[in-house]
């Protein structure tokens, strides 16, 4: 291979990695300003990851313009990793861990429960109560359920009597289930499966209900000595429920998964994020 | 049951959040290291550095108040500073204390050990800022005094802060340094110089982050927790557990209390254990050390924290009973 084709291979290669940072940047911008973004990410770092993909892009284009004038050295094993990096993105892109297909992150609009109870069709999103068949149950989130039952001391509100509370439903045993949403603190790599141990009602199908978003009813009550043992993992390192608290079910229903079905928030009074 | 549709699907999510997560701050990292480089002149970084050997040490240990970046983005900061001259114990003491100790880190620390039912945030807020900052000064005492070019990895542009006059290193167009960098960029004008200069450093800093980030995700989707949790069958068992959990998790500064908290029937003192350890040593930043510094320097910046973090977190455990 002559020296002059060498060059000119090493130059589109310059080219070719520069291109990949400024895909890499382009990629992280767009998905910040999608509600995809929440897919991976708290949508409280929008802005950071906006400004980190705007940085990027700018030092891609530098770095063309250096390639273009021959000041800069591309690496193959750079282009290798940039390139299976932007191959995850797009794996990951089209189905998305606990987060259903069509939705927005528009979190004022969270897709109210089916409980066929009282709504509030005023508010942006859900009551933070809800009335069935003349019993007021405290909608909360899971997480809000189990530090609330693990932490009845100090500012916190005691855990309410009658809750409501929504997430995947985790078959058990016939008699009892795990409704679990997966909380965020940062990006989906520190996400905790957050669960509540409910006990099943008589005519429930467990098998149909698996995997399925569910709304469930139900008063607090300690956690019985039989419980089965839980899943070891539920898509995440970590997985947490409360040890002292289950909640026994009045009504359980299949629903709609909220607009934002990861959890961001957690409140310690009510009104509860929900 | 997983909310992820497949293991494969599993794992790139993860590899994209860690990347996404860590990508702004390794930006910010690369420019600061880019804008040291090329315009920061060796006189007035002369001029912040104490004489002492302790103040060098202090300085090092506190700057993360000033500069708060996580442990991702330090690493190319920490390059540039040794290669510049800056004393190898202040860099050093930087690179391992300041991801913690800064004020975001540790109020997200007080925040979550005071959301959790482990109580006592005042407590695990200064116990993880003294796991942190004891092997910090270790590591930076043991390596006090060393030469830069027995720190580094591979054959780096040196510009010693006692040659004040030493101009940037910009005077060459060609890769001949062996650094890697075309620092004349082809002749760019100086502030798209710099902007390149922290296109290639994150290029390259990022390729170890993306390995790394690949391993932590393996290890999510496919170990199971119990493999580390089963461990925990006694405070000091439970204190190595949760901190091999750390180093394989790799969970940013910010976050990582929170999900230590997480493991609320642990023994408290390993959750701060977990704290500790995760934001000097863990895979990504194993691998990123592997690429910045010489096999001794990347051991000994493995091994010190892991044992004086380890032994000091049993001694805090068994001093503070309330801690068990």
């Amino acid at each position: 291979m002559s020296t002059a084709v060498r060059l000119y291979l090493l130059r589109v290669a310059a080219l070719f990695e520069s291109a990949l940072l400024l895909g890499f940047g382009a990629f992280i911008c767009v998905l910040a300003a999608s509600p995809l973004y929440v897919r991976f990410m708290h949508p409280f770092y929008t802005w950071l990851s906006m400004a980190g993909g705007v940085l990027l892009v700018c030092y891609a284009c530098a770095l063309l313009l250096a390639a273009l004038r021959g000041g800069y050295t591309p690496h193959l094993a750079r282009m290798l990793c940039f390139g299976a990096l932007l191959a995850c993105a797009a794996l990951a892109l089209p189905k998305t861990p606990g987060i259903p297909q069509a939705f927005t992150a528009d979190l004022s609009t969270d897709a109210p429960a089916t409980f066929s109870g009282a709504e509030n069709p005023a508010g942006p999103g859900p009551a933070p109560r809800v009335t069935l068949n003349g019993q007021t149950y405290v909608r909360m989130n899971t997480a809000e359920f189990v530090m609330a039952a693990d932490q009845q001391t100090g500012d916190n509100e005691p855990l309410p009597k009658y809750v409501a509370l929504r997430g995947i439903l985790v078959p058990l045993n016939e008699h009892y289930a795990l409704v679990t949403r997966m909380m965020l603190w940062c990006c989906l790599a520190d996400g905790v499966q957050m669960g509540v141990v409910i006990t099943l009602p008589p005519d429930a199908d467990a098998q149909a209900l698996a995997g399925r978003w569910v709304s469930v009813a139900g008063t607090t009550t300690p956690t019985p000595d039989n419980l089965p043992p839980l899943p070891e993992q539920l898509g995440t390192a970590v997985a947490v429920q409360s040890p002292t608290t289950i909640l026994t079910t009045h009504q359980l229903h299949t629903t709609a998964p909220p607009n934002a079905p990861a959890i961001f928030e957690y409140r310690t009074t009510e009104p509860y994020a929900y | 049951m997983s909310p992820f549709d497949s293991p494969l699907v599993a794992f790139a999510s993860l590899v994209t959040a860690v990347v996404l997560e860590a990508a702004p701050f390794l930006a910010v990292g690369a420019l600061i290291s880019s804008v040291v480089h090329r315009w920061v002149p060796a006189t007035v970084m002369l001029r912040l550095i104490p004489r002492h050997l302790a103040g060098r040490v202090g300085l090092g240990l506190v700057a993360g108040c000033a500069l708060p970046t996580c442990e991702c983005g330090v690493v190319p900061v920490v390059r540039r500073l040794i290669a510049r001259g800056v004393p190898v114990e202040t860099a050093i003491a930087y690179l391992l204390a300041a991801p913690v100790i800064n004020p975001v880190v540790l109020t997200s620390t007080w925040v979550a050990f005071s959301s959790s039912n482990v109580g006592e945030p005042l407590f695990a807020t200064v116990a993880r800022v003294v796991l942190v900052a004891v092997p910090a000064t270790g590591v930076a005492l043991a390596l006090a005094g060393t030469r830069s070019s027995a720190i580094l990895r591979g054959p780096v542009e040196l510009q010693p802060l006692t040659a004040p006059d030493a101009a940037p290193h910009t005077a060459h167009g060609a890769d001949d340094c062996g650094c890697g960098h075309d620092h004349s960029r082809g002749g760019l004008p100086a502030p798209l110089a710099v902007l390149a200069d922290a296109g290639a450093e994150f290029l390259e800093m990022g390729a170890w982050l993306i390995v790394g980030a690949a391993a932590s995700a393996a290890f999510k989707i496919f170990v199971p927790l119990s493999v580390v949790t089963d461990l925990a069958t006694s405070p000091a068992a439970a204190i190595a557990g949760m901190m091999g959990l750390a180093m394989l998790l790799s969970i940013c500064s910010e976050a990582d209390a929170f999900v230590a908290t997480s493991f609320s029937t642990l023994p408290r003192m390993s959750q701060v254990a977990f704290t500790a350890i995760g934001p000097m040593v863990d895979v990504k930043l194993v691998l990123m050390f592997s690429r910045v510094f010489t096999p001794r320097v990347v051991a000994a910046l493995v091994i010190v924290p892991t044992v004086c973090v380890f032994l000091l977190s049993v001694v805090f455990a068994y001093l503070h009973m309330g801690m068990l």
